[in-house]
């Protein structure tokens, strides 16, 4: 036979046999080329991971939202003092409101052991836990986590409720300037809308504080 | 040389050209990988199926905490019929189980979410989605 006559067939025969050879290495490398080829599970993880903090967001954001509700509703329930005062203000001693710590202490217990920090000022901030979601592939590592702090305006306008104690305060003597709803004698009783919200069976529900002071035991030492 | 020698000499040098190409296109192929998004349809079933189950329950999670207190799911019932997946799905609330075509989910995918109700508990929700 002739030189010319084998020179194709071998090199047919050699390329095939590398062309194999390489299929032979993809195949006992898959778990390597699997992830080569299914590039993107990293980014649909991380997608997939977003959704999952929206979850836990949310599951917060109803949790804040209901004990809220429970936490206005109990506030009022003594006239946002302590339940020994009778709802009857007192100046000067524990019958004294403090509205918002009152209320945060009211919102810590209804949410105890569900919190890490607790803040009532302009908005209310409940900082409840951290989260922490982890994506990865051979090439890279990705971990995605944060905190779970939600941030929402109080149901109960503060400042109003601050700005009728000041009047009580400051008008002592003259008392009808700050609209009581009723009065006898030396006691004046007190009824103001302070929020809407929806009771245990998810239905809309107004809220009223209702205290009353005695001017003649105020705690202000004017008629004492 | 041959004028036939020549071109067997040419088509040599272009086959050892292209086994050179192709050989280093594999080596680097397997031995080297790299990051190229190209993405796997089947992993973003999941992600498809996440956002309308979210979206449903941000919707209608007051119906579902006080249907599941009352364990009264008439309304809520009718919000879960106006749910369209490809295929077979299934929606479960707590205990209850919502299957509007009763058909069996035989390679299920599955996303969850959790809301509070009104005491604190936690309400569990189930979507699965026959894969295809």
């Amino acid at each position: 036979m002739r030189k010319g006559q084998i020179f194709m067939p071998i090199v047919t025969i050699g390329f095939l046999i590398l062309m194999s050879t390489f299929i032979f290495l993809i195949f006992t490398h898959q778990n390597e080329t699997k992830e080569f080829f299914s590039i993107g599970s990293l980014q649909s993880n991380i997608i997939k991971n977003y959704f999952e903090s929206e979850k836990v967001f949310y599951y917060y954001e109803k949790l804040l939202e209901y004990n809220e509700y429970k936490t206005v509703k109990e506030f009022v329930e003594e006239g946002a003092v302590p339940d020994d005062c009778n709802k009857r203000w007192k100046f000067n001693s524990d019958c004294e409101p403090d509205f918002r710590e009152y209320f945060k202490q009211i919102l810590s217990e209804k949410i105890e052991g569900k919190y890490k920090e607790l803040g009532i000022n302009q908005e209310m901030e409940v900082y409840f836990t951290d989260f922490s979601f982890p994506s990865g592939s051979n090439s890279a590592k990705v971990e995605y986590n944060g905190e779970i702090k939600i941030k929402k305006q109080p149901l109960i306008n503060f400042q109003e409720l601050e700005q009728l104690k000041s009047c009580i305060e400051s008008s002592i003597k003259e008392i009808n300037k700050c609209s009581p709803e009723s009065s006898s004698g030396s006691i004046y009783k007190f009824r103001k809308k302070i929020a809407d919200i929806l009771d245990e069976n998810l239905e809309p529900e107004e809220i009223f504080l209702e205290f009353e002071i005695d001017t003649k035991n105020s705690g202000l030492g004017i008629f004492s | 040389m041959k004028k036939g020698d020549e071109s067997a000499l040419t088509i040599l040098v272009s086959l050892i050209v292209l086994m050179i190409i192709i050989s280093q296109y594999f080596i680097f192929f397997v031995f080297f990988p790299h990051k190229i998004i190209q993405p796997d349809s089947q992993q973003y079933i999941g992600s498809e199926i996440d956002l309308p189950l979210m979206t449903f329950v941000k919707l209608n999670s007051d119906l579902i905490v006080i249907s599941a207190k009352n364990n009264d799911y008439n309304d809520l019932e009718k919000k879960i019929d106006e749910l369209e997946f490809d295929g077979c799905w299934e929606l479960k609330i707590k205990d209850r189980t919502f299957n509007k075509n009763n058909c069996d989910i035989k390679n299920p995918e599955t996303t969850i979410m959790n809301i509070p109700d009104y005491s604190n508990n936690q309400i569990k929700i189930i979507l699965n989605v026959n894969k295809e």
